[in-house]
């Protein structure tokens, strides 16, 4: 099973990116969900 | 006829760092002073036993000698200070801002302090008195007529003031003598008549054989014993910057609370201010041998660091009093550029390297460049969760996530680049950790286009002894603020001293 990295970004009031955190997602799960939309 | 051969202008001192402290080297960066004190204090005890009289002083015994303490004050201009801050200090991490114009110097509190050999001449004699294992005991910034003065207290482990023949010479080159610590293979010396003072003849030193004993030029005079020896003294050549000034050359600057030393916001009411460095030392005296200078030091070691100040200013509202109701830590920045153009051309971004193990590094760097970005700093520290990365005023925090094979120099580098005005590139895939990264890092090697020199102190923590803003008669209310300066647990110092001149290292 293998995780591809998502990035989630953070900004301020200005608009300003002030948090970016990496989160792990895992890939074989969405590809079990296409072939269930299938 | 009359001259000034007795006037103090006519003096000089001259310095340079050792490589073995309490070893002399021929010292030669001259510096410009305005006052010293330096007392070789060639002790005595009483000995006075019980023996058929009355007398309270019987018989006196040579004493332990040293430290040679005393202060040396100068006007503070950026090339030759940055010695007096390594001595103080400890040695500098030197960056270059632009080769052979401008270089940044920052000085933190080492437990390493580097020692120095100085020489005084007196007036206009030929001689020196070389002190040498000097160690900076401290340093007190003050302003005196809008120049930003440094009285530095030295203390010293060893002298050379003179020595004497002890077996008479007048040919060969072997001079026997009570001491040479103190003189080295570049020094000329100069033998004295013991009874009149006056000048016999000069001798350079071949070499140095033992403490007793020198190889010199050919003697070619009697060299009577008890005859006087001193070093002569060295032609001066100064390379100076301009003085640093208050008014029309410095700016303070303050912040309250944690980190905000890495954004602090100018304060216009200041009119005077003083600082103080102290380095708390101890002598140790051990039994070394029969010569004289086993009377002096055997070393000197190094124990505490202090750093107090008082700032002076007109009374505008409540919020110093209340910093001071509050322990608040206040963030207090003086900040010196005189007029002496370092020359550099283009203005660079700063930046910082993390992850510096040897493996694989990540380059962080402030998007717009100038001397601004260097006030940006990176803490690595490990979470439980996820990897993130966020800035919070100057402050760049990277979280490592609790899954180690997460962090790799990629992510971790992608994450700071995300965020605005940061950019930040990788080499490679090494895991980032906060072993290889325990320290706080800061950007360095940002500049302006156009760069005075410039010396920065910086006291990240603060704390206001109790003042209050009292009245006099036809006066304007004042506040004289005294302060201690505490260690600051994120920057990991007490104080920091940043010099920008164009002298790559001390």
């Amino acid at each position: 099973m293998t995780t591809e990295p998502k990035f989630i970004e953070t900004t301020d009031d200005a608009g300003r990116v002030v948090k970016v955190e990496v989160v792990h997602e895992k890939v074989e799960k969405k590809k079990k969900k296409k072939k269930e939309e299938e | 006829m009359s001259d000034a051969g007795k006037y103090s202008k006519l003096g000089h001192a001259v310095l340079s760092k050792e490589a073995t402290a309490g070893t002399a080297i021929y010292p030669a960066t001259f510096f410009e002073l305005l006052s010293e004190s330096m007392l070789p204090n060639w002790d005595h005890s009483d000995s006075s036993p019980i023996a058929d009289h009355r007398s309270k002083h019987f018989r006196p015994v040579k004493n332990k000698v040293g430290p040679f303490v005393g202060n040396i004050v100068v006007n503070v201009e950026p090339k030759t200070f940055g010695h007096w801050l390594t001595g103080l200090l400890g040695e500098a991490t030197d960056y270059t801002l632009e080769a052979s114009a401008s270089y940044d110097h920052y000085f933190t509190p080492l437990t390493t302090l580097e020692t120095y050999t100085i020489d005084i001449s007196p007036a206009d004699e030929d001689y020196v008195e070389r002190y040498f294992g000097v160690r900076v005991a401290g340093v007190d910034f003050s302003i005196n007529e809008n120049k930003l003065q440094a009285n530095i207290s030295l203390s010293a482990q060893r002298i050379f003031q003179n020595a004497r023949v002890t077996t008479e010479a007048s040919s060969g080159t072997t001079l026997a003598v009570d001491q040479t610590s103190g003189i080295t293979t570049s020094d000329t010396i100069i033998v004295l008549n013991a009874s009149t003072g006056a000048s016999i003849a000069e001798y350079t030193v071949t070499s140095v054989d033992s403490e007793t004993q020198l190889t010199i030029s050919e003697i070619s005079d009697t060299l009577a014993v008890d005859s006087i020896v001193v070093i002569k003294k060295q032609t001066p050549s100064y390379s100076l910057g301009s003085e640093m000034i208050f008014s029309g050359g410095a700016s303070v600057e303050l912040a309250n609370g944690t980190n905000g030393i890495h954004n602090p916001t100018a304060i216009t009411n200041v009119e005077d201010f003083k600082i103080s460095i102290k380095n708390d030392l101890e002598p140790k005296w051990a039994a070394t041998g029969a010569d004289v200078v086993d009377r002096m030091p055997s070393n000197i070691l190094v124990k505490g660091i202090e750093v107090t100040g008082t700032m002076s200013n007109f009374h505008v509202d409540p919020k110093y009093l209340d910093m001071l109701r509050e322990m608040e830590q206040v963030c207090l920045r003086f900040k010196f550029e005189n007029s002496d153009d370092l020359n550099s051309s283009t203005a660079e971004a700063a930046s910082a390297t993390v992850e510096t193990d040897g493996s694989d590094t990540l380059t962080v760097a402030y998007d717009t460049a100038g001397d601004a970005g260097n006030d940006l700093c990176i803490d690595i520290v490990q979470g439980t969760t996820t990897l993130s990365a966020a800035v919070s005023g100057q402050v760049i925090t990277v979280t490592l996530s609790a899954t180690p094979a997460q962090n790799t120099t990629t992510l971790v580098a992608a994450a700071i680049d995300g965020l605005t005005d940061i950019s930040c590139s990788d080499e490679g895939t090494d895991l980032v950790t906060t072993t290889d990264n325990a320290d706080r890092i800061r950007l360095a090697t940002g500049r302006d286009a156009a760069e005075p020199s410039m010396l920065q102190i910086d006291l990240p923590y603060t704390v206001f002894d109790p003042f209050n803003a009292n009245m006099g008669e036809d006066d304007i209310v004042m506040e004289e603020i005294n302060f201690t300066a505490y260690r600051d647990n994120n920057d990991e110092h007490d104080v920091f001293v940043r010099l920008r001149n164009s002298t790559s290292d001390y």
